[in-house]
């Protein structure tokens, strides 16, 4: 997990298009790079599942009309194994059941073609600062679970204690440990986690939880 | 849609001496056309059926009358109340059964031999036996008739469905190129604002644009072939003859509407060089319209009258006048347009079908409302002078 950190700024921000006409396709590529923005498009979403997704904050610009798989179906898919990617939906022929259902998927827009280019890029531009912001949280969380897990078992239990609020007298005997060990590991579990105070090591531990509560 | 074809099978021997050298008739109407001019009783105009029933009602009444009371020959009526299921509508049935009774009764005082009172028991027993396959045959063309509105309701409603689904899909493949061009040429916009400018990349939008607009030009011209799937055929006709071959297709339209049909055709009317099936098409579809117009109004009057006449210097002007709801003064301009209908559940298609046919024919169509209710429908075409073949 620990490589996500040095990546997070050194790839650009990409656009997925997935749409089966070609035509579209390109345009919307087109459109993406005259304002600096990566593409990489597909004609199916068999054949985005076949990529390695990057290191990047992404974007998806999906076609709900496509042969084989509805892009509704796909929206739903894709949360679960890629959730950082936000989506834009585009459609030939937009009902309103249809963007219902794409929006509390948790679409970010739902555009009906032709679209307005500066709906899109907006769109588009806050799913790529939306995918920023999960992965930074996403990278922060992988680093915090690291150095939690660097911790040794009894360092773990002094933490736990601490954060429920004992005090080094109580701790030390519960642990049956002298006060000192307890204050030397507290010193040094405090290093590890690189918290400057007791309130910042318990709001990790608070995040730690949160963390170990939903995965992923 | 299997009924539909069997329906325009039915159309088609009934009317095939007059469209002798159009193989293609009918299958060349676009559906709406003939959504309403289908009718099963077309083989039932046969005279052979009534004679033979005429000839069973006299030779019963004969062997009834002449035998003596013992013998209860009037049970024979049955079968030709059965018969007349076959040719006649529910009014028929109740005719010849009435008719079958009157002349029991009457068989009954003529005969003058046999046991009185064996006669009378006989002749109930024969009115009875009359009155139950009376009803009896009136419960199967009730049923028949709901069968046959029930398959032309569903043929109507699978022709929608049909060009609802053809329009949705014509949009979407039409819509696709659209959107591309102008995203291309949204992004070759922002290319040049671009510092600097990417003039090549503002070159490969602008290609695309002409590609993408061509394709959707491709797409339109494939529907086009589509629809217009044969070239129009064009020869010297006598319009009154077209007027007739379509009234016969409407016959059984309009006399199951009650609809009072006056045609008042002028006589030497220059010939007309057009196709036979387009002009056919044109009054037909105006025939249905004033059929559907009539019975929206729902008045007593029920009144279309079909008129041709002669133009200066030598062309012809139809004109079909109904006495049904008439026209909104603000649709006049506009019922000419696709995708303009009045009626609830048309395509709009119909009339403007008919304009581009009357104007490929060098000719003109309009639409006058008619004081008190009612529509007229003018056309005119040219004749031999101005119309070069």
């Amino acid at each position: 997990m620990s490589p996500h950190a040095s990546s997070l700024t050194d790839e650009k921000p990409t656009v997925v298009i997935i749409d089966d006409d070609p035509s579209v396709r390109k345009a919307i590529s087109n459109l993406c790079e005259s304002v600096g923005l990566g593409v990489c498009a597909f004609a199916s979403t068999t054949e985005f599942l076949r990529w390695t997704v990057p290191e990047a904050p992404l974007c998806m610009v999906l076609d709900v009309r496509m042969p084989g798989e509805n892009g509704l179906d796909f929206q739903l898919e894709l949360s679960k194994s890629h959730a950082e990617i936000p989506v834009v939906f585009i459609t030939a022929h937009g009902d309103i059941p249809m963007s219902v259902r794409a929006m509390k998927a948790g679409a970010l827009e739902f555009l009906t073609k032709p679209f307005r280019d500066q709906e899109l890029l907006d769109a588009i531009n806050a799913g790529l600062a939306k995918s920023h912001v999960r992965r930074c949280t996403l990278t922060a969380n992988a680093e915090l679970l690291t150095r939690y897990e660097s911790l040794s078992s009894r360092e773990r239990e002094v933490m736990d204690l601490i954060t429920k609020g004992q005090l080094t007298k109580q701790i030390a005997v519960q642990l049956g440990l002298s006060e000192i060990t307890v204050k030397v590991c507290r010193a040094q579990l405090m290093k590890k986690m690189q918290a400057n105070s007791l309130l910042e090591l318990g709001r990790m531990s608070e995040k730690l939880d949160r963390i170990k509560k939903t995965p992923d | 849609m299997q009924m539909d074809t069997g329906a325009r099978s039915a159309d088609r021997n009934q009317t095939a001496p007059n469209m002798s050298g159009h193989p293609r008739w009918l299958s060349r109407l676009p559906q709406n056309f003939i959504s309403r001019v289908s009718g099963p009783q077309n083989t039932r105009s046969s005279l052979t059926l009534p004679i033979i029933s005429a000839a069973l009602i006299f030779g019963i009444f004969v062997v009834d009358t002449i035998t003596p009371y013992e013998i209860a020959a009037a049970n024979l009526y049955v079968v030709v109340v059965l018969l007349s299921v076959r040719f006649s509508r529910k009014r028929g049935v109740v005719f010849v059964s009435a008719t079958c009774v009157a002349l029991t009764i009457v068989s009954y005082v003529l005969t003058q031999d046999g046991n009185f009172r064996l006669g009378v028991i006989n002749t109930s027993i024969s009115l009875t036996t009359i009155a139950a396959t009376t009803y009896l045959a009136l419960i199967i063309e009730s049923a028949r008739e709901t069968a046959e509105r029930a398959q032309a309701h569903l043929a109507h409603v699978a022709r929608l469905t049909t060009l609802g689904e053809l329009a949705a899909s014509i949009a979407h493949e039409v819509n696709q190129p659209l959107t591309a061009v102008i995203t291309n040429a949204n992004a070759g916009t922002r290319w040049i604002q671009s510092v600097p400018p990417n003039l090549e990349k503002v070159a490969s939008s602008i290609d695309s644009i002409v590609e993408d607009a061509n394709r959707a030009s491709e797409i339109i011209a494939r529907v086009r072939a589509l629809t217009t799937r044969a070239e129009p055929q064009k020869m010297w006709l006598d319009i009154n003859s077209v007027i007739h071959e379509v009234l016969a297709l409407m016959q059984n339209q309009l006399s199951e509407n009650r609809i009072v049909t006056r045609i008042s055709l002028g006589d030497d009317l220059p010939p007309i060089f057009g196709d036979r099936i387009q002009l056919q098409q044109v009054v037909l579809n105006l025939g249905v319209n004033a059929i559907d117009a009539i019975n929206a109004a729902g008045d007593d009057t029920r009144e279309l009258r079909i008129s041709s006449s002669k133009t200066r210097p030598c062309g012809v002007e139809i004109a079909v006048k109904d006495s049904g709801i008439g026209l909104a003064a603000g649709s006049i301009d506009r019922i000419f347009n696709a995708f303009v209908s009045t009626k609830r559940d048309g395509m709009g298609i119909g009339l403007s079908i008919c304009r581009s046919i009357i104007e490929a024919h060098g000719g003109r169509i309009w639409a006058e409302s008619v004081e008190p209710s009612g529509a007229i429908f003018h056309f005119t075409l040219p004749g031999n002078l101005e119309a070069t073949p």
